[in-house]
């Protein structure tokens, strides 16, 4: 180990040295950079399902082609990994406390951030350059916005989950995909068949996708305009300190 | 009614999963009691299946061979061919009122015209059908005395069969029947209270179908949801499809015959053995799906000719649950993905509103409502993506600019000489 797991540590960078802090453990960065990539073959794949955009192949005999087979099978295969990640990141985020204790986890606990009004205007301000400090909430290490956004995302996430199950459930019908979809039959009666469950998986796609490109340029920005190492830290686990 | 006729009848059948010996043996007494109890009670016809069987050439070892095939495609084990045989010759003495309500009678139509009859055909032209706009010869006051006579004399033995949707608009009056000019909502209330269980035979009376389609005019409904919303309590049977096949028809009625039960359905209400699974599941071009392999427009010809996936020319089989690739139409000749067109989702809730153009897969779709569509998600995300992307080269420019202009701030700070000094 090269550094220290908690307390202070300081970093040179070049010229200045600075301070960081072991924010991001190794089963997070690996599940953050898992869920990066298998999210991206999953709107790949996804927009080749809804629409199977590939030419056809005329050399392959159909009886060795299983294009549209491999593209399906491993859009599933995925789905079922982003679907227990999610699940761990959910208990994570519902249970695990710094104190080793059983209760609310610590991230529930920093929803409280949403109602204070002074970190909003904080935030905000720092947004639109009406401030140059990076604001610090003391008892969260989310923004509110941030946390907001946060929360909508694992929102989409179950939904696009929870819609997926239901149309894999027919290729899968002994599978854990129809056992669930039997629990499940009741949303896709209230969405109105098959054809509907698949539009509102398109429309969680898209907003899925609309949170990553937001979310990298927010961490690329916030990175480089606060020097808060943030971008680094989600592959090295060290995020520089900052003061309140 | 008796209430004693719904005992049983919402009872699961243990046969979706393969059977046992044992429980075959044990459905197998199931069926006999009940046949037997059946022959005791249903009233006497002088008709008989077996005799226009004969008049229409179709041979014993016929009917036979199409037991097996009704047996085999209910699910049932072939200890179950004879018993199907015995079904069928008394499911014609089953008293049976079929009622027309918003509808173009194509599903009668579909069942009755028929230049060489099957079994299944011939089954529903004997069936003891006490009324029927279309079969029958009686007209005006006769024929509503005809429908009064029917519900009182097999009142709660009969089984109803529904064909079109029930319109609520005008007070009902969208559909008016008969001399009285009795409107269909009456005239559902008062069949369906007094029945054995409703079979909703085609699309229209399942969920409402085409003329529940937006926008609506006649405010139609589905005689299921129709039923729920009068809160008449009365087993339902849906058996969608424009027109449905005689085969659901005939194997849901022998389903009752032969264990005095309704089969076991889907959250739909349809049962189970003839809508289990997707048009896509059992068709006979999904080797070319799972190829990849798609007829990409109608001037494909090599697409056409090899007989590749129609998904990219509209077809909803992947979103459609119907048995029509196994048990096909007339006397099992063809089927619409056979000759090469997609299918439409017949037997889907509104699938004239959700599952057009049928031309296009559900991508295209452009009909109502609006945000329900794949083009529209992809429209509204590349504008939001595109918005995204806007006031991120803003923002990121900002960024710049106020940077350059704090160094430069930093810079003249640090060149002016300290105050005081």
């Amino acid at each position: 180990m090269l550094l220290k797991r908690e307390g202070h540590v300081l970093l040179k960078r070049g010229e200045e040295v600075v301070a960081v802090r072991y924010v991001f453990g190794r089963f997070t960065r690996a599940a953050h950079w898992i869920r990066f990539a298998i999210l991206i073959w999953l709107v790949v794949s996804g927009f080749y399902i809804a629409y199977p955009f590939l030419g056809r192949d005329f050399l392959t005999p159909t009886a060795f082609k299983f294009v549209q087979t491999y593209i399906r099978a491993s859009h599933v295969l995925l789905g079922w990994v982003l679907i227990a990640l999610t699940l761990v990141r959910i208990y994570e985020f519902l249970f695990v406390r710094s104190d080793g204790r059983l209760g609310l986890g610590d991230e529930l606990r920093m929803g409280r951030v949403l109602f204070d009004r002074q970190a909003w205007r904080e935030q905000i301000a720092y947004y639109v350059f009406l401030r140059k400090a990076h604001p610090v909430h003391v008892y969260s290490n989310y923004g509110p916005l941030q946390y907001l956004t946060y929360i909508a995302l694992y929102l989409l996430i179950l939904g696009i989950s929870v819609t997926g199950i239901l149309l894999a459930a027919p290729y899968q019908p002994e599978g854990l995909a129809g056992t669930l979809a039997g629990v499940l039959k009741p949303l896709e009666i209230w969405m109105g068949g098959l054809a509907q469950v698949r539009i509102w998986h398109h429309w969680f796609m898209w907003g899925i996708i609309l949170f990553s490109v937001l979310h990298v340029y927010m961490v690329v920005w916030n990175s480089i305009r606060a020097r808060t190492l943030l971008l680094e830290a989600m592959v090295s686990g060290y995020k520089a300190v900052e003061k309140p | 009614m008796s209430e004693r006729a719904f005992e049983g009848l919402y009872e699961d059948t243990p046969r979706i999963r393969p059977l046992s010996p044992e429980s075959a043996q044990q459905l197998a007494e199931e069926a006999d009691r009940h046949l037997a109890h059946l022959e005791r009670t249903l009233p006497e016809r002088e008709v008989s299946l077996s005799a226009a069987l004969r008049k229409n050439g179709i041979s014993r070892r016929e009917f036979l061979k199409w037991s097996a095939f009704m047996a085999a495609t209910l699910g049932l084990p072939p200890s179950f061919d004879t018993r199907i045989a015995r079904a069928a010759e008394l499911s014609v003495r089953l008293p049976i009122i079929w009622q027309e309500l918003q509808s173009c009678t194509g599903n009668s139509e579909a069942l009755l015209r028929n230049s060489n009859p099957s079994v299944d055909t011939l089954i529903l032209e004997l069936l003891s059908i006490e009324y029927a706009e279309v079969l029958m010869a009686a007209a005006g006051y006769q024929a509503e005395e005809v429908l009064e006579q029917a519900i009182q004399r097999y009142k709660g033995q009969y089984i109803a069969v529904f064909e079109g949707s029930v319109p609520l608009g005008l007070e009902g009056r969208y559909l008016t029947i008969g001399p009285h000019g009795t409107t269909g909502v009456e005239i559902v209330k008062k069949i369906a209270k007094n029945a054995l269980a409703v079979i909703n035979a085609g699309t229209c009376a399942a969920y409402g179908g085409i003329p529940m389609a937006a926008p609506n005019p006649t405010s139609a409904l589905g005689v299921q949801d129709f039923l729920r919303k009068e809160r008449i309590r009365v087993p339902v049977i849906n058996l969608p499809g424009c027109p449905v096949n005689s085969v659901n028809i005939v194997g849901t009625i022998l389903e009752y015959v032969l264990f005095g039960r309704i089969p076991q359905l889907d959250a739909y209400n349809r049962p189970l053995w003839a809508y289990g699974q997707r048009i896509h599941d059992k068709c006979e071009r999904r080797g070319h799906f799972d190829a990849g392999e798609f007829v990409e427009g109608w001037s494909d010809l090599k697409g056409l000719k090899e007989g590749y996936c129609l998904y990219k020319v509209g077809c909803k089989g992947p979103f459609t649950f119907n048995n029509c690739g196994v048990v096909r139409f007339n006397q099992g000749t063809s089927w619409p993905v056979q000759v090469g067109r997609g299918c439409i989702g017949c037997s889907e809730p509104g699938f004239w509103d959700r599952l057009t153009p049928f031309e296009a897969p559900v991508a295209y779709r452009v009909y109502q409502p609006p945000i329900l569509n794949d083009a529209t998600a992809d429209r509204l995300g590349r504008w939001a993506l595109g918005l995204a992307g806007v006031g991120i080269v803003a923002h990121a420019a900002m960024t710049a600019l106020k940077a350059f202009l704090e160094r430069k701030e930093e810079v003249t700070k640090s060149q002016e000489p300290p105050k005081g000094e």
